[in-house]
């Protein structure tokens, strides 16, 4: 397979659109391994809301098995009610419209819930379960908001316009403002993790404290675990702001058409230069300039002593930067590919499907259009499910082992069982994991924005580089990778 | 509460139950024609086998493929699969998108089988067929009309298992080996196992066993069929699973009097009790069991496990299971449930929750005021909500947070260690008091 690098813009532009049949020509196979109900799942649970699932039980057991339990577990997100109509080959074939009806009519009754975000599975889908006209006929006789999600799992293409489609269902939550709150934002695009106190910092705690320092108030954090609350006031915050763009964008973009409240151009805030940007753009609005600058001054002085340790350590190495997760290759890779441009390392952006940087609508095209900040990506028709080793991008690029000096994988990082050369391992590759759940620090957020976020990762970097010198001492998972 | 149409519970679908049986067949491999999330359902289920890979790849249908059909690509992933995994056993299940299209995959699989020579067994296991159990009892159906040779004569003594994953308990695997340990101590020969690390071969001689022994309460009609036809007789639903001493003396003195090998019953059963003994003159034994005697609990988890689990509890260790949430594929599991419950329902009177919805597990637990629970990881966020601790045994073995990788029983004389084990992280997180402690820490003058 030929590899080779093209710039994220450059990709952008040559991609087809990833909901057209071109695609499947292309790249094909770009499609997730999860299904859409099961990414869809935990993003609706905002708080005191059910999830009614108008398919079969097993769709629920199913996420119940994995992504709903491990986002509640360590995330925060409370358990989330998700009854099901339990459908069976009976309704399949003759519908099940008068048992849809009843089922909402008793999760109104039984749960008694704010909302009810109906989502429907494969099998109601593929039938065509009249499901908007039950919705809105018992809209009168039901006392829960009702917001409907079409998620079948055959719909798991291109993954980041279904999230545009349930960051758009949330929309309806939105209410016009009955008053200003003067020098306050939103925080827009917060999933996964919970802006609630708890034992981990979140990306939104440590904007918040920012903010705050600059005297800016937090008005609304969506979309995550958001209460009705938080979504009926958010059109009274002055501007919007950005952590993840992919869930934040759709809710400013329909704030500003509605509401006409300005939102910003950046989005996730990670390194020096990405949160004084997305700092500086605050100021710009509110006209707190000094203050920001002063703000990020004092900052930096905080942990300038260890940022620079690591900047010298690494400063015009290679960062190889595996997409890894197939659903969110371009989010996360992007995000590092920022702090990592900043401690002066190339990124190379890799298992990132080049018709991802399309597919995932607002990341990419934010980062090179709004921020600069356009990397370099391994170019090939390789879709998901084909994941490359580092040892293949090196090879396949013609890199040396010895210029790069931080490899960033996820869950399943791949190992090169072969101790006759260089493998990826901790103890003799400077390595980072860079899967969201698995990088808390105590009082640094785990996905690492702001200055605080910047600290972790810095302090990262330094013991990832010294670890990497231990060399023949391997770790267990290198071990179990084949090794001795 | 009143009947409901709704459902809200940890089970899992037909399609997830077949791939959980096939998993068990050694040189197996696994298509599923349906859309790719049906394939990560599948790769869960597969991971419950951690010493028999089969592979498994999905046809990922999408929609354009709903309307024009999906064969073309079914019949190049069959060709691929043959190519790469070389298996001895091909399955192509069809999920809820595959089933609803009725793409020809019959008729590929025989096209198929006929130029590569290998089996291929198609399974029609949609979501909406059903719960596990019914995905479960499509394959054992499939496994024995092709494989089980009708003609073996009947071994004496000779038993086999049935269905170790669905028992309830996240520990089956190490589980399921003390089981085999136990009843070959009583001198009894396993022949088969349906399924776990189980070959072809083993397959064939299904019919030489006089009994099956169900590891489970879920019932399996099909499979049910099969037995009356060879006279194989169906037994361990009117049994507790051997958790803990009281339960294990049951089953085992249960099963052997069937066998007449009461006095092989006896003798092992003196002799397991050495498991035990250290526990004698171990102050922290007697500490832990302090600690539990007369506090009370809830169970939640399948029907077969949650109610073996609450004799266990209630018997051995003098808790009171005040709420038992059992949950079972069909209304079986949850009679053989209550039929072994009836001894405990002498004693207290426990709220038996039948298929509840989770918001009714929370309420029972809250009304009933139980110190902690034990359950399924699926509920541990529910439980801990509502500020009642929770221990993790039931579910499978592979799902995310069941951290289990110490291969050690939780069942049999043996298991009662295990389980005290984990019941003593249970009595630490129920009664230690973290939030008292960061409240009224050390603080210096100038804090």
């Amino acid at each position: 397979m030929d590899l080779k690098l093209k710039r994220m813009s450059e990709i952008y532009e040559i991609v087809p659109d990833p909901r057209s049949l071109q695609r499947e020509k292309e790249f094909p196979g770009y499609y997730t391994h999860w299904c859409n109900f099961m990414q869809a799942f935990y993003h609706l649970g905002i708080q005191d809301a059910v999830v009614l699932v108008h398919g079969p039980q097993g769709c629920v057991g199913n996420v119940r098995s994995f992504l709903a339990t491990y986002v509640g577990q360590f995330f925060g997100h409370p358990f989330l009610f998700a009854p099901t109509t339990d459908m069976g080959p009976s309704d399949v074939i003759l519908g099940a419209k008068e048992k849809l009806e009843q089922a909402i009519k008793e999760v109104d009754q039984i749960y008694r819930p704010k909302v009810i975000c109906l989502a429907i599975t494969c099998a109601a889908a593929v039938i065509k379960e009249p499901v908007e006209e039950v919705v809105s006929f018992l809209r009168n006789e039901v006392k829960a908001k009702i917001l409907i999600f079409n998620v079948p799992g055959i719909k798991n293409y291109a993954a980041g316009f279904n999230r545009v489609e349930i960051a758009n269902g949330f929309c309806k939550l939105l209410k016009p403002p009955e008053k200003n709150v003067p020098n306050s934002v939103n925080i827009l695009g917060i999933a996964k993790e919970v802006h609630h106190p708890g034992k981990f910092l979140f990306d939104s705690h440590e904007l918040e404290r920012l903010l705050n320092k600059v005297g800016i108030r937090v008005n609304s954090v969506l979309l995550q675990s958001a209460s009705i609350e938080d979504f009926e006031r958010a059109s009274e915050a002055e501007f919007n702001t950005f952590d993840c763009p992919q869930w934040g964008y759709p809710l400013a973009k329909y704030m500003e058409e509605h509401y006409g409240i300005p939102y910003g151009r950046h989005a996730t805030p990670l390194g020096i230069t990405s949160t004084s940007r997305w700092l500086r753009e605050v100021g710009q609005f509110f006209k707190i300039e000094e203050k920001v600058e002063a703000l990020i001054k004092e900052e930096y002085e905080g942990i300038k002593a260890v940022w620079e340790e690591a900047k010298a350590l690494v400063t015009g190495k290679i960062a190889l930067i595996d997409g890894g997760d197939p659903m969110s290759a371009v989010e996360r890779a992007v995000a590092w590919g920022k702090i990592c441009s900043d401690l002066g390392m190339r990124p190379i952006l890799y298992n990132v499907p080049p018709i991802e940087i399309k597919g995932i609508p607002y990341e990419a095209s934010l980062a090179f259009r709004d921020e600069g900040e356009d990397f370099e990506v391994v170019y090939s028709d390789y879709s998901y499910h084909r994941r490359f080793t580092p040892w293949k991008i090196i090879e396949g690029l013609g890199l040396r082992f010895e210029d790069v000096s931080l490899y960033m994988g996820d869950v399943f990082p791949d190992q090169k069982a072969n101790w006759e050369r260089p493998i990826f391992d901790a103890s003799n590759s400077p390595r980072l994991v860079s899967t969201t759940h698995c990088t808390r620090n105590k009082n640094h957020p785990g996905r690492k924005v702001g200055f605080k976020g910047a600290e972790a990762f810095a302090s990262g970097v330094i013991y990832a580089v010294k670890t990497s010198k231990r060399g023949d001492r391997p770790t267990l998972y290198a071990r179990l990778g084949g090794l001795r | 509460m009143k009947e409901t149409v709704l459902r809200d519970s940890a089970q899992q679908s037909a399609l997830a139950g077949a791939v959980l049986a096939i998993s068990g067949i050694k040189k197996a491999s696994i298509i599923i024609h349906a859309s790719s999330g049906c394939g990560w359902t599948g790769r869960w289920m597969r991971s419950e086998h951690p010493l028999n890979y089969v592979p498994l790849i999905a046809t990922s249908l999408l929609e354009n493929e709903l309307i024009f059909g999906g064969k073309e690509k079914l019949r190049r992933t069959i060709d691929w699969v043959m190519e790469h995994w070389k298996p001895q056993l091909l399955f192509i299940l069809t999920g809820d998108s595959g089933s609803l299209i009725n793409d020809p995959v019959e008729a590929i699989a025989f096209e198929r089988e006929k130029s590569s020579k290998i089996p291929i067994l198609c399974l029609d296991v949609p979501y909406f067929k059903g719960l596990a159990a019914v995905g479960v009892d499509d394959v054992y159906r499939s496994l024995l009309e092709r494989f089980a040779r009708k003609d073996v004569p009947k071994k004496k003594d000779t038993i086999n298992l049935i269905a170790p994953y669905l028992s309830g308990s996240s520990n089956w695997p190490f589980d399921l080996e003390e089981v085999v340990r136990l009843l070959q101590g009583i001198g009894l020969s396993i022949n088969c196992i349906l399924t776990s690390n189980t070959s072809l071969e083993e397959l064939s001689m299904f019919y030489a066993a006089e009994t099956d022994l169900y590891l489970t309460y879920e019932v399996f009609p099909q499979l049910a069929t099969l037995e009356d036809e060879k006279e194989i007789s169906r037994f361990g639903l009117d049994l507790p699973l051997p958790i803990g001493v009281y339960n294990t003396e049951e089953w085992l003195f249960g099963i052997a009097s069937k066998f007449g090998k009461e006095e092989e019953a006896k003798c092992l059963i003196e002799n397991e009790k050495k498991h035990l003994a250290p526990l004698r003159f171990l102050y922290n034994a007697t500490w832990l069991q302090t600690w539990l005697s007369n506090q009370s609990a809830a169970v939640i988890g399948p029907a077969s496990w949650a109610a073996s689990f609450s004799r266990f509890l209630y018997f051995d260790l003098n808790v009171y299971p005040k709420v038992i949430a059992l949950y079972g594929d069909s209304d079986d599991p949850i009679e053989y449930s209550k039929n072994i419950l009836k001894d405990v329902q002498g004693y207290l009177n426990p709220i038996v929750l039948e298929n509840p919805l989770y918001i009714e597990v929370a309420q029972a637990i809250k009304e009933a005021e139980v110190e902690f629970s034990i359950g399924q990881t699926q509920e541990k966020s529910l439980v801990e909500g509502i500020g009642v601790s929770h221990l993790s045994l039931a579910g499978l073995y592979s799902i995310l947070g069941t951290y289990n990788f110490i291969p050690f029983p939780s069942m049999g004389f043996k298991g009662v260690l295990y389980l005290l084990t984990m019941l003593g992280r249970l009595v630490e997180e129920t009664f230690h008091e973290p939030q008292r402690w960061q409240e009224l820490r050390f603080r210096g003058r100038e804090e």
